[in-house]
């Protein structure tokens, strides 16, 4: 059984493989090999990491890159041609607070951009199986209906009532205030929106970051605003209008970017500290959850009530760690799992079984399976054709924070989720009984990850299950040898 | 006599994994940490119902102070505010400081009470705070020669040699 492409494994690894093969896709090889990579490298999302897992950004940074230039430009033609007119006129006090106002909104935007918005890490296979098996008790094991019910949960809080939903992608129930953000393809806890202009989602992590910018933004714009307003009028009571524009050009430039930045910015901090003072979310309000429209009893059940604590909380309150543990290093794989007492539920299908299959069975297996998706099922084949799952609003960064179409990832990134599930889920009872004969077909059928990577548990189990057979030896002997000890405590 | 298994790591890799049970979250009282004490049916035989719910409702408890709104959180994020959050690259914050003290609470917990009753905590950090989870560990064969110091063990090994029987 020749494996797929070599790569870095073209050494002793082949010979001696009967029962497994290594794939190229991601081999336990690879990982004793390239020592201890890091977890950032191996992240599921769509971001981008720099300085060795230290900066996390969306993908798309072009925004930001635009947002600092006009920044850096603005303040720095400020500093060289306005104020030492304005130092000397008036007072170098002018100078001193422009720099200090300049500080701080680099560093606060800089904080936003480059920090972990509260990303949710996904469900590890154990999790998520077991969600799946609660989920089917709960719903009734019924693969009558093309699609399965949405998956929600209903929990009360402060006598509201929330739904949880199920995020197909990342395989958990969102906490409450989360939401899955289509443009990073992550989990966010408190999810506000995705800022193109900071390179970021806004979430629980860096909302104060985010509040902070904006707010000495306006003030810095205000600022300059006013002083090149100022240093004209002052130059044109000496010089004429005319000639003191043709003494400063800068100082027309900043006024016109200052004039146009003024009105969104400001409109934008309004926005936000109205936000903060009812502890919503953007998210909530532009989607009208707690607002009265929807019913007399609809309140926000987050809310503490008055503003100050409501501020206070949203900018003062305690930052809680990233989950993501960017810069951990990738531990080596779980022990193998004892047989599954039932063939349902899955344990450790650590990559090191999904790979443990030939790279021709796997796309002969894959055939298979698309072909069986296409048949029954209505809405199959794009969604399980697809590499990804692309979710639409990937493009059209150009608007800024305001416009939240970006930033509405529930509703439609959930769709392709939900039908590519639908089609598994659908698909692999079928092949169940096809077990005895096309024996390796079904269990190799998920094997390609990337391809079913809407996650296929039945199926990784079979693999588990018929492929753990050799190793069960090993761990008996271990086992026995471990709780023998364990006696002696 | 043969030397004890401190290291828990050994009782991963040496015992054999049954199955795993993960205790949700609960979000009753809002976004704030805290875990369901509902005793989960498959450590019925495991583990004393008050053990386990005393380790989850202290838990609990230091979460909630990771997460407590009050004065000391105010004044660290004003602080941190005023420094423009650089103060964070040479101090810990608060919830840091509490995680600490409870991944050495979980530590402590699995050395104690967990590991001898063939179980295992996983420091819900490791899991993104979504769960907690709880291996369950058994030696499959030794259905009759279970080791008398794993108290309620021989009990569930029944189950894992039926799952080994259907293979």
């Amino acid at each position: 059984m020749p494996p797929g492409g070599g790569g870095p494994m073209t050494d002793c690894e082949y010979s001696q493989i009967s029962t497994h093969s290594s794939s190229p896709m991601e081999s336990p090889h690879k990982k004793r090999k390239i020592a201890a990579r890091r977890k950032w490298e191996v992240f599921p999302g769509r971001n981008k990491f720099f300085c060795n897992g230290r900066i996390m950004m969306a993908r798309q940074t072009g925004v930001f890159y635009l947002t600092l230039v006009l920044i850096l430009v603005t303040s720095g033609l400020f500093f060289a041609f306005d104020c030492p007119y304005l130092a000397v006129k008036i007072t170098p006090a002018i100078p001193v607070v422009g720099g200090i106002l300049f500080f701080f909104v680099m560093g606060t935007l800089l904080r936003t951009s480059f920090s972990d918005p509260g990303v949710l890490p996904r469900a590890t296979p154990d999790e998520a199986a077991d969600l799946e098996r609660q989920i089917d008790i709960a719903n009734g094991t019924s693969s009558g209906g093309y699609r399965p019910p949405p998956r929600t949960k209903e929990v009360i809080i402060n006598g509201q009532t929330v739904k949880l939903k199920y995020c197909f992608t990342c395989k958990i129930f969102r906490p409450p205030r989360a939401s899955h953000c289509s443009l990073c393809d992550n989990c966010v806890e408190r999810f506000d929106h995705h800022c193109p202009w900071v390179g970021n989602c806004v979430g629980k992590r860096n909302y104060r970051f985010f509040y902070m910018f904006i707010l000495s933004l306006s003030f810095l714009t205000v600022f300059i605003f006013a002083f090149v307003i100022t240093h004209v009028i002052l130059r044109s009571q000496q010089t004429g209008f005319l000639n003191a524009l043709k003494d400063s050009p800068a100082s027309v430039l900043e006024a016109v970017v200052c004039f146009f930045s003024v009105w969104s910015i400001v409109g934008l901090s309004g926005f936000h500290t109205y936000l903060i003072s009812s502890n919503q979310t953007t998210n909530e309000d532009i989607k009208g959850s707690w607002s009265n429209k929807r019913g007399k009893e609809n309140y926000n059940p987050y809310s503490y009530g008055n503003i100050f604590t409501n501020c206070c909380a949203a900018l003062c309150g305690p930052i809680s760690p990233s989950l993501i543990d960017r810069r951990g290093y990738i531990q080596p794989d779980t022990p193998q799992p004892a047989a599954p007492s039932n063939g349902i539920t899955m344990y450790g299908a650590t990559q090191s079984q999904t790979n443990m299959c030939d790279q021709d069975q796997c796309i002969q297996s894959t055939k298979f399976v698309l072909q069986a998706a296409a048949t029954p099922l209505l809405q199959s084949e794009p969604s399980l054709t697809s590499d990804e799952l692309h979710l639409p609003g990937k493009a059209s960064l150009g608007t800024p924070c305001t416009s939240l179409t970006l930033g509405q990832p529930t509703p439609p990134s959930s769709m392709p989720n939900l039908s590519s599930e639908a089609a598994l889920t659908d698909v692999l009872p079928l092949k169940e009984e096809h077990v005895g004969h096309q024996f390796l077909t079904p269990e190799e059928a998920p094997s390609p990850p990337q391809m079913l990577a809407a996650g296929s548990p039945l199926a990784h189990s079979r693999t588990m299950h018929t492929l753990g057979l050799a190793s069960q030896d090993s761990l008996h002997e271990d086992s026995v040898r471990g709780l023998v000890k364990l006696s002696s405590v | 006599m043969a030397t004890e298994v401190h290291n828990l790591q050994e009782l991963r890799r040496s015992a054999s994994l049954a199955t795993k049970v993960f205790i949700q979250r609960d979000y009753s009282e809002g976004t704030i940490c805290q875990f369901q004490t509902k005793f989960p049916p498959e450590l019925d035989s495991r583990i004393e119902r008050q053990l386990f719910e005393e380790t989850v409702k202290t838990l609990n408890g230091f979460y909630a102070e990771a997460e407590k709104i009050g004065g000391s959180s105010y004044l660290e994020g004003c602080l941190a505010c005023a420094t423009a959050y650089f103060i964070f690259l040479c101090m810990e914050t608060h919830y840091e400081k509490v995680l600490k003290k409870i991944s050495r609470y979980i530590q402590e917990q699995n050395e104690k009470v967990f590991a001898p009753r063939g179980l295992l905590l996983t420091d819900p950090v490791e899991r993104g705070m979504r769960v907690i989870e709880i291996s369950i560990y058994e030696d499959r064969c030794s259905s009759g020669s279970s080791s008398s110091g794993s108290s309620s063990g021989s009990g569930s090994s029944s189950g894992g040699g039926g799952g080994a029987g259907t293979r």
